[in-house]
């Protein structure tokens, strides 16, 4: 089955098997043990599809997998060392799955028929040597069958070995019950003879096997193979009536479509009549269907942040909970993609920087273990997602200290407000970390994170308590390809500004007849400062008729327009703006009338 | 040279029977001990280069002896001596850097083993 004709579904099987395993090991570690049926059918299935495809590596790795699985299993818990080694194994099945795809281990004939290990005792496997680099590793050691006490000999084991350089763990750790087996997790490129030869000097050790979880031979001695339960390994669980569509075909098709409705308004503009209302129900009803066709739940990619949270608490020696709610809520996957990295960057502050280490939360009075929750919720047409940590939240005095140094904040200014004050995080450039730590991503602060947002027609607000954690709201719109605007004139060119967090236009006259000259705009009886969008744009100042009010939390700004076209649907094209490019500026569009125009960001000016 | 060993039990018995397995094994009961403190004493005076350990003993037990110990010589070879159902202190004893262990009833070929392993 080399040809290409299953291939595609091949891809996106394994990738949502080993997404599910990942899930589950990272339940396990939770203390959800029954996750531990769903990881071994992932495993499973993983193995029967790698197997279809001739993908020996693949399989055998699956296999493997499947058996330590059953080990977890039959033992009854898990702690970090255990998830830290079967996290290995999925990324080095990932790895084998990938070296498959690229065209190598693929063979065509069966796998060799199992050796059976239930005969007598197991032969002595050939010895390894050294883990290869950027493989996942294992060192299988199992004691010999009349082993007395093995709970104590696997304590000599885990001595013998524990403080060599490369030995990550061993699992079962102290105390807990050894059933003939222990794993010996070994970093990469680490000195698995060494290891080995320290292992067989304790004693009661019948075969040691180095599992290379992905490129090395297939182990010789598996643990005998358990009884297939067919309750089990049903492979058909739980599969949701959903259709796979290539998302390069959508894409095209939600484009088409986008620009037919532009076509669509430019003809409605001119004054051409569109003779079929008809036409136009269809074109609705079909932009509607094509939008939901890109929506994909938020969890595919909370899930694959889950296991990056979870690493970066162990590097840094961090107790932390991650919870998501409303994985459910659907959203672009185009937005969605592009939401992932500000995402990482917002976790791995709090890892790093908001989660205190556990004993300094037990000394605050707070419970050892962190927890960062991501919380999303459909608002309209826009999804919102809270990044809530229970950390340590920022301290304002630091930041408005460090404002002041670099001239950010006026120095002789009474107090800033707290608002002022973490607006300056959102500054280039700005911040407080004295250390920049591996994680944190070094030089790319909360100010790209902030742009990307923007950049997506959304935003992004922040708020925190010191000593009791910090919080920031995101929120995009749920599609990216279509976005209400609202068509305006400043200084004879044309802008589109995204509707989302425009609140109203007000007409400068009445009692905003002199706005212009006072510098704010009455709205609502509350005074809102008024900016010369011409000026800003370096525009030619015209003759501002009425202004747009955009709000976001609980700040308003007011922007002097010439004149306000009108309300239209555009389509939003990829804009990467180029260094010197004003920070107004979010996206760029093609009019009704098939001019392009700039999207101006109201939200920059607040 | 012979390998030096010194045996630590209560029972007379035990440390004849381990002395004889020992001999008879090349190696040189430099010294026997019946109580945990005494064990101490005698590993100060003697150094060998080997102890067997029994568990429970009067006077200070075996795990205490084996603390003392490798707190004088942290490279101090000490095999523990346990009956069945002692898994616990044994892992107690190991955790406080016992080398090795044998389970009674003693079978001469398991005992030197241990010994050999423990010796390298």
């Amino acid at each position: 089955m080399r040809s290409g004709r299953f291939l595609d579904l091949y891809i996106m099987e394994t990738r949502e098997h080993l997404q599910l395993l990942t899930r589950s090991i990272l339940a396990l570690e939770r203390g959800e043990l029954s996750a531990v049926e769903e990881a071994f059918r992932a495993a499973h299935t993983i193995k029967g599809l790698a197997g279809a495809m001739g993908h020996r590596t693949a399989a055998d790795t699956a296999h493997r997998l499947e058996d330590t699985l059953s080990g977890v299993r039959d033992g009854g818990f898990v702690d970090s060392v255990l998830t830290d080694g079967l996290l290995a194994a999925i990324d080095g099945l990932e790895a084998a799955i990938e070296t498959a795809l690229r065209g190598g281990d693929v063979e065509e004939e069966e796998s060799s028929p199992e050796v059976s290990s239930t005969a007598g005792e197991p032969e002595v496997a050939a010895s390894p040597t050294t883990v290869p680099d950027g493989t996942a590793h294992l060192l299988v050691v199992r004691l010999s069958n009349d082993a007395v006490m093995p709970e104590a000999r696997a304590e000599l084991i885990r001595r013998a070995v524990i403080s060599r350089d490369g030995v990550l763990g061993v699992w079962p750790s102290a105390g807990e019950p050894v059933r003939g087996v222990l794993y010996v997790f070994l970093s990469a490129g680490s000195d698995a003879g060494g290891v080995e030869f320290s292992v067989r000097a304790v004693g009661d050790v019948a075969a040691v096997t180095l599992d290379a979880w992905s490129g090395g031979e297939p182990s010789e001695l598996r643990p005998a193979p358990k009884e297939a339960k067919s309750t089990t390994r049903d492979t058909s669980h739980a599969r949701s009536m959903s259709v796979r569509v290539d998302r390069g075909r959508l894409d095209e098709m939600a484009e088409g479509i986008a620009e037919l409705s532009v076509l669509h308004a430019r003809a409605a503009q001119s004054g051409e009549q569109l003779t079929s209302y008809r036409a136009t129900t269809v074109l609705a009803s079909l932009q509607r269907i094509i939008l939901e066709l890109r929506l994909v739940p938020v969890s595919t990619a909370l899930d694959r942040v889950a296991r990056l949270v979870r690493d970066a608490s162990r590097a840094a020696s961090k107790e932390i909970d991650f919870e998501v709610t409303g994985g459910e809520i659907e959203l672009d996957q185009a937005v969605l993609d592009a939401m992932v990295d500000p995402l990482v960057h917002l976790l791995r502050n709090a890892v790093d920087h908001g989660i205190e280490r556990p004993e300094s939360r037990e000394t605050s009075n707070k419970t050892r273990r962190g927890t960062i929750r991501v919380e999303v919720s459909r608002e309209g047409n826009s999804v919102r997602m809270l990044v809530i940590d229970d950390g340590r939240g920022v301290d304002t005095d630091a930041v408005a200290a460090r404002g002041r140094e670099l001239g950010l904040l006026a120095a002789d200014a009474g107090a800033a407000s707290e608002e002022e004050i973490l607006r300056l995080l959102f500054h280039a450039g700005f911040s407080t970390a004295r250390k920049v730590t591996e994680l944190s991503g070094r030089g790319v602060g909360l100010d790209v994170v902030a742009g990307r947002i923007r950049g997506l027609g959304g935003s992004i607000e922040m708020r925190t308590r010191s000593g009791q954690g910090t919080t920031f709201t995101l929120r995009v719109p749920v599609t990216l390809s279509l976005a209400h605007s609202l068509r305006v004139a400043v200084g004879g060119e044309e802008y589109a500004l995204p509707i989302t967090h425009v609140n109203e236009v007000i007409p400068l006259e009445g009692p905003n007849a002199d706005a212009w000259r006072t510098g704010t705009v009455t709205v609502r009886d509350e005074a809102v400062s008024l900016v010369d969008l011409g000026r800003v744009l370096g525009a030619a100042s015209g003759s501002p008729s009425a202004a747009v009010v955009a709000e976001l939390g609980e700040r308003r700004v007011a922007l002097a327009v010439d004149r306000v076209i009108g309300h239209e649907q555009i389509v939003v094209k990829p804009f990467d703006a180029p260094v010197g490019t004003l920070p107004v500026f979010s996206g760029a569009t093609i009019l009704a009338d098939g001019r392009p125009a700039l999207l101006i960001d109201p939200l920059s000016m607040l | 040279m012979a390998r030096t060993v010194l045996i630590c039990d209560d029972a007379l018995f035990m440390r004849t029977m381990l002395a004889e397995i020992m001999e008879g094994a090349g190696f040189e009961v430099v010294g026997q001990a019946g109580t945990g403190a005494e064990a101490v004493k005698l590993y100060r005076e003697l150094a060998p280069d080997l102890v067997t350990m029994d568990i429970i003993m009067p006077d200070m037990g075996g795990i205490d002896a084996v603390k003392a110990i490798v707190d004088e010589n942290p490279d101090a070879n000490v095999v523990m001596c346990s009956a069945m159902g002692q898994q616990a202190l044994v892992i107690e004893a190991i955790q406080a850097g016992a080398r090795d262990f044998v389970v009674k009833p003693f079978q001469p070929a398991r005992v030197l083993e241990a010994v050999q392993r423990v010796l390298g």
